[in-house]
């Protein structure tokens, strides 16, 4: 069964890997000028090269829609699994031995692909922060985990709607909503949040601070130094009236006036060394919902497909 | 008739899509060694009857067994039967020659010499793609697979519907050798008598979801006749005579009567029928009602 599951993908397997492959070199030709020069300097191409990272939003995506959909659906819309379901062969075999062979073709390039990235967006971690937003979906182990969970969610709903234009079309959609819902609405409440005070960054010329850096704030608040809460109006007029501070004043007199007030910022974060922790955290998630589907999918083709 | 002579055994067997019956109250026997032709009107559940047979459905209600196992259950069931869906469906973009791999990877009882005797004399390229056969050479390809796995129990759903009448004739002659060297049991059906009149030693009529008629060839020309007489109304039958369609001109009336003993009324003129008006005769079906009580239990008992 091995033969016959390796003979129908390989060719897809094949495009796959060779795109991977030109992916890969790209990131490994130009690492060494990213990681060298400050990224005020670099040139467009290499700025715009982060955009390789959507790469990893849409390779699961693809995979669903061009691996897991049609696995099931081209086979009962061309009436094949009338043939391969009556060898001397059960169903759940034919299918454990499908999935097992493109789930591995899969992993090993969803994995390569965003490890590879991973280590090319160091440069630009350093300064910037991949434990928030998009940028964590497209860092470390989770796209491994996206790609397997779009592949079968592709597979059940190819079984299920048992024509692989309209399951393509609803793994597409079917996984962005789920990955983005999992972004927007769970992750946020995986890990417990930090809180930390850090000075004011409303007048523009301090960066944050070590404690924070990096890390993906979720909400933060200006307050004085009892701990109530100031608003940008009302502080205007206390900095200016405490410090003799006018308009023209520096934006560092400012800050040193906020500062001296004891004016400061308590940010709700998850700081970046819960990078590792979260990522964990996400694929285990999303393997549990890939575990689930492909469950759903071996009762459904014993039960409902003919 | 006991199950170790039966091929398959349905009992009150049925299938529903959504609120439509494919196939209702199904009892019937498939005897063990017999080319075995299953003939009904498209949509009449011959189909959903099949692929039940070979555990590509699960019933919706009523048991069947085949040789003597439930179908499907386990590699080793799928292994006793061999089956050529409709369509006789193969991957276009494999080679003749890697659907034969396919089959000996797939089957552990696969007959290679067999399937390449018959590829070659079948005069297909095994380089060739499943996709650019013709109709007639992909039915031959999908059998080939269907009898190198050398099942007990070889099922064929509409085998030549998509053939011309010149591969249906080879096709057929060529599953006569087959039925005769390997003496498997072969059940076929077809929406036409004419395509398995030729092959087949024993009949089951479907229509309308349910088993019609069942029994040998020769017991069904046996047991029935075909009464012409003045016009009268088919009610006033003897009771040991089923009457199975009933059609009037103005002062005549013809019948086709199940029945096994003479008949003694004068008034009819009583000729032999042949396979054709019956299983026409039963295919549309115009009397409905439950058989005699003589009738072999072959026949479907309603619900």
């Amino acid at each position: 069964m091995t033969w016959l599951a390796w003979r129908q993908f390989r060719a897809q397997a094949a495009l796959a890997a060779a795109l991977t492959a030109v992916v890969a070199a790209v990131l490994v030709a130009t690492r060494h000028h990213i990681a060298t020069v400050d990224e005020e300097d670099l040139s467009t191409f290499y700025k715009s090269l982060q955009l390789l990272g959507t790469g990893l939003v849409g390779v699961p995506a693809f995979i669903g829609a061009f691996w897991g959909a049609p696995l099931l659906a081209r086979e009962i819309e061309a009436g094949t699994h009338r043939l391969v379901w009556t060898q001397s062969i059960t169903r759940r075999r034919w299918l454990a031995v499908k999935l097992a062979v493109i789930a591995a073709v899969t992993v090993v390039l969803t994995a390569a692909f965003s490890l590879l990235f991973t280590w090319w967006s160091l440069p630009f971690d350093e300064t910037g922060n991949r434990i928030g937003t998009a940028n964590f979906g497209q860092r470390g182990i989770a796209p491994v985990a996206y790609a397997l969970f779009a592949l079968a969610l592709g597979t059940l709903l190819g079984a299920v709607i048992r024509r692989p234009l309209p399951a393509m079309a609803g793994t597409l959609a079917g996984f962005l909503v789920v990955r983005f819902s999992f972004q927007l609405f769970v992750r946020p409440n995986i890990l417990h949040t930090v809180t930390a005070n850090r000075p004011s960054v409303m007048f523009g010329s301090v960066e944050g601070s070590a404690s924070t850096a990096g890390a993906w704030i979720t909400s933060g608040r200006t307050v004085d130094a009892a701990g109530n809460p100031v608003s940008g109006g009302s502080i205007d007029n206390m900095l200016a009236e405490a410090c003799n501070l006018t308009r023209d004043s520096s934006d560092g007199a400012w800050d040193a006036c906020a500062h001296h007030l004891g004016i400061h910022d308590v940010v709700t974060m998850h700081p970046a060394s819960q990078f590792w922790t979260l990522q964990a955290w996400e694929t285990a998630g999303f393997l549990a919902l890939a575990a689930t589907l492909a469950a759903a999918t071996f009762w459904w083709i014993r039960h409902r497909t003919s | 008739m006991s199950a170790e002579t039966s091929a398959i055994e349905a009992d009150g067997l049925g299938k529903r899509y959504g609120r439509r019956w494919a196939l209702q109250g199904c009892t019937l026997s498939v005897p063990a060694g017999r080319v075995v032709g299953l003939v009904g009107a498209n949509g009449a559940g011959k189909s959903t009857f099949l692929h039940i047979a070979v555990g590509l459905l699960a019933p919706t209600e009523g048991t069947i067994s085949v040789l003597g196992e439930r179908p499907g259950g386990d590699a080793a069931q799928l292994a006793r039967v061999g089956f050529v869906a409709q369509d006789a469906p193969v991957y276009p973009w494999l080679s003749v020659g890697e659907h034969l791999q396919l089959g000996r990877r797939l089957n552990p009882s696969w007959d290679g010499e067999l399937a390449r005797a018959r590829v070659e004399r079948l005069d297909l390229d095994p380089g060739q793609r499943a996709g650019r056969l013709s109709g007639g050479q992909r039915s031959q390809l999908a059998l080939t697979l269907a009898m190198a796995k050398r099942p007990e129990l070889l099922i064929l759903d509409e085998p030549v519907a998509s053939l011309d009448p010149l591969a249906r004739r080879e096709f057929l002659q060529d599953l006569m050798g087959l039925a005769a060297d390997r003496a498997p049991t072969v059940v076929l059906s077809s929406h036409l008598l004419s395509d398995v009149e030729r092959v087949c030693d024993h009949l089951i009529v479907v229509a309308k979801g349910r088993v019609q008629v069942a029994g040998d060839v020769d017991d069904l020309l046996a047991g029935h006749k075909l009464l012409t007489g003045p016009r009268r109304d088919p009610g006033r039958m003897p009771g040991n005579q089923r009457v199975v369609q009933v059609s009037h001109t103005e002062r005549q009336t013809t019948m086709v009567v199940q029945t096994t003993d003479p008949i003694l009324d004068p008034r009819w003129v009583v000729s032999d029928i042949g396979l054709e008006d019956l299983v026409l005769a039963y295919m549309s079906g115009s009397v409905d009602g439950p058989p005699p009580a003589e009738t072999p239990a072959l026949v479907e008992v309603p619900r």
